[in-house]
């Protein structure tokens, strides 16, 4: 199972504005972790580097015991595909249907084709989005939309999912439906991390929490009650 | 490359194209409007070739003989003459011959020569060129050798008409290098534009691919694909239209000219020429795409 281990890692846009400074955490496989913290305190760009869209200014991301920071985008390309991103804007490519979104990652690995028939109903089963199959993703609705997205992530069986504000677009019931998906696959062996910044989310789903301040890491006081 | 991997990516190729119609016509047109100037030209080219070829076969080198030539010299220049590359065939016309000939070209006239004396015409070989000599100087050179040669009263060729002739190949030539070098480049420009505006208005997509793990060569593949499906389906068109040109501008010659029959008649395309041009226009798709590629990888 992968693990995923962050040592002072510090990242800044601009040379005198830091986002990230002395990061260091490890997350077990099966781990299950809220990234919290302000808007524009680094979650995102937290989970960028975990899933190497950004190199850090220094540091060392290890998944799985290699360092990522130093790896060709040919090499990233792999590493990608034992990860599963969630975006808040769900990221889905509007011209490809339900099923062509979600099968475009069993694609790019040359799995065969009737294998992701397979694999693609089981997904969209599995979020309850099975009836869509053919549709584009703008016929849907926002909740029907991060389904499909997490769909997408949970195809290949990745080992880690990342989710960026998964529910930040969402009323508090598909949030709900959303954040029990994340739990099931959690609960089959995946580490999840889960960055928001929605404090009920926090409170109703007990869960470690790390949190974001002036680009330092501190674990949660909420997190230590919540263990 | 398995086959269900380049399934993948022909589908891909597909849903782009189906995705960026619009962008992907303008390619269209602007590689097929290059190619059917550029195939005007080579037909054009083509054929103004074949009638000055046509024209050319008339022409032929005269090698007038002295009276006193002997057995022996007349068959070495004729052995000269028959093995020279550009001599396509060598006619030996007699004294008595060449008097023939001069009166029937006399008609009525050829009373004239009734009071005669003799016969001062001079015998002679008459040369014809093969139609593939492309300059003056391997006239000249043949001429040359000949002049020196014992035996040799004097010789007679168009050399001025063959001077304009081959001028006009000449020019005819770096005026299709200069012409066609520069509608490549602005088709390849374009073509390469184009991509970059599709490649942009996919960007999302092409993010979206890349974090779920897509390497730069399956996201680059079906552009290339794009680029050569333009130049296929450009080429067929500019194919079509150029035989379409040919096919009115043959009617309408043998409507409105009727007396050129017989002196200029237009060819098409041969198939290999054909396969070429096919060719060419995959290419320029292909080209459009590489130099695009460039700037693709940048972004």
């Amino acid at each position: 199972m992968l693990m995923i281990r962050v040592f002072h890692l510090y990242k800044n846009y601009l040379p005198t504005v830091a986002v990230l400074q002395d990061v260091s955490f490890t997350l077990e496989a099966g781990d299950f972790v809220f990234l919290t913290g302000a808007s524009g305190a680094g979650k995102t760009t937290l989970l960028r580097l975990l899933f190497a869209a950004e190199r850090p200014k220094s540091g060392q991301i290890l998944i799985d015991g290699k360092n990522i920071t130093s790896f060709s985008r040919r090499r990233i390309a792999h590493v990608r595909r034992s990860i599963g991103v969630v975006f808040q804007d769900f990221k889905l490519i509007t011209y490809r249907t339900v099923f062509d979104n979600v099968a475009l990652v069993l694609e790019i690995t040359g799995t065969p084709r009737n294998e992701i028939k397979k694999r693609v109903w089981k997904v969209l089963k599995l979020v309850g989005i099975e009836q869509k199959l053919y549709r584009y993703p703008l016929e849907l609705s926002g909740g029907e939309q991060q389904r499909v997205a997490i769909a997408r992530a949970l195809v290949n069986d990745p080992q880690i999912i990342l989710a960026d504000e998964p529910t930040g677009n969402l009323d508090f019931e598909i949030t709900t439906e959303i954040m029990n998906i994340l739990n099931n696959v959690n609960a089959q062996g995946t580490t999840v991390m889960v960055a928001t910044h929605n404090q009920l989310l926090l409170q109703k789903f007990k869960r470690k929490i790390f949190a974001l301040h002036n680009g330092m890491l501190h674990e949660d006081v909420l997190s230590k009650e919540n263990q | 490359m398995n086959i269900t991997y380049l399934y993948y990516l022909l589908k891909s190729t597909y849903q782009n194209i189906r995705q960026h119609l619009v962008i992907n016509l303008i390619s269209i047109f602007t590689i097929t409007f290059s190619l059917v100037i550029f195939g005007l030209y080579s037909f054009g080219y083509l054929n103004l070739q074949k009638t000055l070829n046509d024209w050319r076969s008339d022409f032929q080198v005269i090698v007038y003989l002295q009276d006193s030539i002997s057995h022996q010299q007349l068959k070495s220049l004729r052995h000269l003459c028959e093995s020279h590359p550009a001599v396509s065939r060598v006619v030996y016309v007699d004294k008595n011959k060449a008097m023939q000939h001069f009166r029937q070209s006399l008609g009525k006239d050829s009373t004239l020569l009734q009071g005669l004396k003799g016969n001062p015409l001079p015998a002679s070989l008459e040369l014809q060129l093969k139609s593939k000599v492309q300059g003056m100087q391997t006239v000249e050179s043949l001429v040359d050798r000949i002049r020196r040669k014992p035996g040799v009263d004097e010789l007679q060729y168009g050399q001025q008409w063959l001077n304009h002739f081959f001028s006009i190949m000449r020019l005819l030539h770096i005026f299709g290098l200069g012409i066609t070098g520069f509608l490549f480049f602005v088709t390849i420009f374009i073509v390469s534009n184009t991509i970059k505006l599709s490649f942009y208005s996919r960007r999302d997509a092409i993010d979206i691919m890349e974090l779920v793990g897509a390497t730069r060569f399956y996201i680059a593949i079906p552009y290339l694909l794009e680029g050569l499906f333009q130049g296929l389906i450009a080429s067929l068109l500019s194919v079509a239209a150029i035989y379409g040109i040919y096919y009115y501008l043959v009617a309408w010659l043998q409507g409105s000219f009727p007396f050129l029959q017989g002196m200029v008649s237009l060819t098409f395309f041969t198939p290999r020429m054909l396969a070429g041009f096919l060719i060419l226009g995959v290419l320029l798709g292909g080209l459009g795409f590489l130099v695009s590629f460039k700037w693709i990888r940048g972004n």
